[in-house]
């Protein structure tokens, strides 16, 4: 919360417009839409769902009233996903948090058209699900906001996650979505500027989201704690020890991947340096794969100068760690060893880094 | 010149949202590639490594000895926290004074405080109320942070003020949680307390900080405002707490005062009014009776017409506080 320091974008646009990349107008364009600072944002996003749930209930009491029927809420639906396209067409963090939250609230009533009783599906749930997921995907299109589009995409996964889900595959659909994320951030300069690039911004987002989250639950479910606990007893039971062994393989291939791309410009010792260092902590780690792709997604982010997921997966990382040690796969001792060796293992690399830099000629 | 990894985020945030096209970001990136120079990463790896391998290495310590817990003797317990807690105070006396590692090692004083604390008490049963642990921790610690001048410390140093206070206040009420919102006075005292601290960080005591960031006195701000706030909009519906509001009103009108006229502090400028918004909303839904179609739409249309102007007038002194 530097509410004096100089802000980095003005320096940027000063540089833009002496490198020749943005005229004198463009200039003054871009310095407009310069968003408030994040505690801002987030107070008026705050007063906007506020003001939000007001609007809704105020839409919603009546529409309730005049019949509670899925063309009732189907034609309530759209009539605020039309308001919501109306309002993103407008600038401003609160007017955007507004009609983000008709949004949400229009593809709810949409699906809950199709649905008819949440509780007792009048319709497939795999069925609605893949409806809810198009819908989504459909309110990507129109203009609006990063933030929107994040929640969109995150929605389609959701209801394409759940409408083609099956215990057998959830270690590959984990694996896909922990793939695509990584894969995504470490490609960002090559997307970002493209018309599909807020699309894939979008997903990204999403994915990873997702991702961090999955590579915590699917070795929980795969036969650890959860299968004490008799709620969680049946689904974890349908999830096989096999799917945590194919995760962790697909993970472990994954941070190879991600260094190997990383390191293609590097010499072939420090490449090879790299790869074997990358190995031998999917090896070490294998019994906690999160740490891993914590890893990978942190390598991915910061290529991609995206911090705030650089850091996301680095806190991640340390929840994963609390959480290895309920894991009940693996006694305390063993569990000790793998981490005793992961950390020399990166102590051992730090060494190997500062002693490159110290031979090479500063660049 | 490189782009520093910052210019690059911006501008590739400024391309994802279009308002860059992609001939400007490759003309951009014929300037200097669009990645991470190579001393970043040098940089970033060597505090990833570094940071990553103690880390591990310090939990597999924990994970041995949490192997053999049942075995050790007390003494043996007790040893390993006082050795811990030597270690860190020690680091800190050969290193650079005032320095990262200086302040990382006193930060791990702090820490290592509480966790001998809380082993002594499992350890002896000593029937200390939790209160008291807090209590105690944050009387301990204060060398530690006073001599490490460092807000990250000084901030754990408030938050275990804090939270002895809350588990004073809520061990005398049969249902601590939700009772402790049902009397004014516990607020007030939380409230009371981190206004006593923000006076002191505003008259002086910030002065002692190394790096003069305002942190701290936003943390206070946040202790004072977030039981005032909640208070005051529960007190619309609960009389015992009706006091709150005026209370919350008088502090909010001194901080616009104080953060806009005397000492310009923009984030908590913004809480005040935020604050405000939201207890005047509770007030108009509990004054106006809002059940009808018209009146739930006035409630948001006035929420919108608040936070709008309020977050207009906040940008704008933002941006003059930047082109300053």
């Amino acid at each position: 919360m530097k509410a004096n320091a100089p802000t980095p974008l003005f320096s940027l646009l000063a540089r833009l417009k002496a490198g020749g990349v943005v005229s004198h107008d463009e200039l003054a364009g871009l310095a407009a839409h310069a968003p408030p600072p994040w505690w801002l944002a987030t107070l008026q996003a705050l007063a906007a769902w506020l003001a939000s749930l007001f609007l809704l209930s105020a839409f919603y009491v009546p529409v309730l009233m005049i019949g509670d029927s899925p063309v009732a809420r189907g034609l309530g639906g759209l009539v605020l996903a039309a308001v919501a396209i109306y309002l993103f067409r407008r600038e401003g963090v609160f007017v955007g948090q507004v009609a983000l939250a008709f949004s949400l609230a229009a593809q709810a009533l949409v699906v809950s058209a199709l649905a008819g009783d949440f509780i007792h599906l009048e319709t497939d749930h795999r069925v609605v699900a893949a409806f809810g997921a198009l819908l989504a995907l459909i309110m990507m299109i129109p203009r609006s906001t990063p933030t929107h589009r994040s929640a969109c995409a995150l929605v389609a996964l959701v209801f394409g996650l759940i409408a083609s889900f099956a215990a057998e595959r959830a270690a590959i659909q984990a694996s896909a979505l922990c793939a695509c994320s990584v894969g995504l951030w470490l490609t960002r300069t090559h997307w970002a500027g493209k018309p599909y690039g807020v699309y894939l911004k979008a997903i990204a987002n999403a994915t990873s989201l997702l991702a961090l989250p999955a590579a915590w639950l699917l070795p929980a479910f795969s036969g650890s704690r959860f299968v004490i606990d008799p709620i969680f007893r049946s689904l974890a039971g349908s999830v096989s020890g096999m799917s945590y062994w194919v995760f962790t393989l697909c993970i472990g291939a994954l941070v190879v991947a991600t260094v190997f791309h990383l390191t293609r410009e590097l010499p072939l010792q420090a490449r090879c340096v790299a790869l074997a260092g990358a190995l031998a902590m999917a090896f070490a780690a294998r019994f906690t794969p999160g740490l891993i792709f914590a890893a990978s997604l942190f390598l991915a982010a910061f290529q991609a100068c995206h911090r705030p997921w650089a850091g996301a997966a680095l806190l991640c990382a340390v929840l994963y760690l609390g959480e290895f040690y309920y894991n009940l796969q693996v006694t305390l001792l063993v569990k000790a060893s793998a981490l005793a060796a992961c950390g020399l293992l990166l102590l051992g690399l730090r060494q190997y880094l500062l002693s490159q830099t110290r031979t090479d000629v500063p660049t | 010149m490189q782009w520093t990894s910052a210019q690059v985020a911006q501008l590739l945030k400024l391309a994802e949202s279009g308002l860059l096209d992609a001939h400007q970001l490759k003309a951009a990136a014929d300037i200097a590639p669009l990645l991470p120079a190579r001393r970043d990463w040098v940089g970033t790896l060597d505090r990833i490594l570094g940071f990553g391998g103690v880390l591990l290495i310090g939990a597999a310590v924990i994970f041995f000895f949490a192997y053999n817990w049942d075995e050790l003797h007390r003494f043996t317990k007790i040893g390993l926290a006082v050795a811990a807690l030597a270690a860190t105070a020690g680091t800190a006396m050969v290193v650079t004074p005032f320095g990262l590692a200086y302040r990382a090692a006193l930060f791990g004083a702090c820490v290592t405080t509480g966790a001998l604390l809380a082993l002594i008490g499992q350890t002896y049963q000593t029937g200390a109320d939790m209160w008291a642990l807090f209590a105690g921790w944050a009387a301990l610690m204060t060398p530690f942070a006073a001599l490490s001048r460092s807000s990250a410390s000084w901030a754990l140093w408030l938050i275990v003020l804090n939270a002895a206070l809350l588990r004073a206040l809520s061990q005398s009420l049969w249902f601590p949680l939700f009772g402790l919102l049902s009397h004014a006075s516990s607020l007030f005292a939380i409230a009371g307390l981190n206004l006593a601290v923000l006076i002191l960080l505003e008259y002086g005591l910030a002065r002692m900080l190394i790096t003069p960031t305002r942190h701290l006195q936003r943390l206070a701000a946040i202790g004072v405002f977030a039981p005032l706030v909640s208070g005051a909009i529960i007190g619309w519906w609960d009389d015992r707490l009706a006091d709150l509001a005026w209370a919350f009103y008088c502090a909010a009108a001194g901080a616009i005062v104080v953060y806009y006229r005397l000492r310009r502090d923009l984030p908590i400028l913004a809480l005040a009014l935020y604050g405000a918004i939201a207890v005047t909303t509770a007030a108009f839904v509990v004054k106006v009776q809002v059940e009808s179609f018209i009146a739930l739409n006035l409630v948001g249309l006035l929420v919108i017409a608040a936070s709008g102007g309020a977050g207009m007038w906040l940008t704008r002194l933002y941006r003059e506080s930047r082109s300053q």
